[in-house]
């Protein structure tokens, strides 16, 4: 499944697609839910850092289910930007806990993969859930 | 999907909501809002029944923690009742549990409540 996102999309139509698609494809419920927790993290992310100077930009999701994988790649234009190259977020006590990270923290902690690459002007984020109940390692997407 | 929220006990000292439906990056700021509006400096605690949640993301953690230190702050609690555990899973990624009163139903939440109330009436 492809689509294509406007920043100003409401994401409730974003997540109701992708959790469609995903259930359609045969996988399970719970995982379901880390894909669409995923979804609105990074397309919150987008919304809030890329398409606040450019509230025209739009962004490519696609949803795969593989043989052995469940992926997610996002891709849009700009510059450079290693969103999976940020500092885990702080497991200090209540009083002196920040928030901040804790969307690419969700990201990496409910998913098996989470890469970045840059090329031709194009940032594009890829995430992985094993669907091998035994390995979670060189997983065979497509 | 779009996110309700009833309220379904309210005194000086207590506030307790019931929501329903989905705590994402669009309704986050609804749910804090609602809560910024009726969380007056009186209340201690704060009860939020989740059993009608299906999915919260990072925005909807963030009004759970701003809501958890003010109670914090004031020396009360932030109760939270019956969530599925795709919700629960989320919480305890980002640490929240230890932090939080979680209850398996609101009824066990009402018992809690009704002795605290003796204990200060006492």
């Amino acid at each position: 499944m492809k689509l294509q996102v406007r920043a100003n999309e409401p994401v409730s139509n974003v997540l109701t697609a992708v959790a469609q698609e995903a259930l359609l494809q045969g996988v399970a419920d719970t995982l379901v839910h880390d894909l669409k927790v995923v979804v609105d993290e990074i397309h919150a992310n987008l919304r809030m850092h890329v398409a606040a100077d450019n509230p025209e930009l739009n962004w490519t999701l696609v949803v795969e289910v593989g043989v052995e994988c469940l992926e997610l790649v996002v891709e849009y234009p700009g510059p450079y930007f290693d969103s999976t190259n940020t500092k885990p977020m702080s497991g200090d006590a209540l009083g002196s806990r920040a928030d901040g990270g804790m969307g690419l923290h969700l990201i990496s902690a409910l998913s098996d993969e989470f890469h970045y690459n840059y090329q031709d002007g194009i940032n594009t984020m890829i995430v992985r859930w094993s669907l091998k109940r035994d390995s979670k390692e060189n997983l065979l997407c497509r | 999907m779009s996110l309700e929220i009833s309220v379904i006990q309210q005194s000086d000292e207590a506030l307790g909501l019931k929501l329903d439906g989905s705590v994402d990056s669009d309704t986050a700021p609804e749910l804090e809002a609602m809560l910024d509006d009726m969380v007056h400096p009186s209340v201690t605690y704060l009860a939020l029944n989740m059993s009608g949640v299906s999915f919260i993301s990072s925005a909807g953690l963030r009004v759970v923690f701003k809501m958890l230190k003010q109670m914090k702050a004031r020396d009360g609690q932030l109760m939270v009742t019956e969530m599925n555990p795709g919700v629960e899973k989320v919480f305890e990624v980002v640490k929240l549990m230890p932090d939080l009163s979680v209850f398996g139903s609101s009824e066990e939440m009402d018992e809690y409540l009704t002795s605290l109330q003796k204990q200060q009436n006492s």
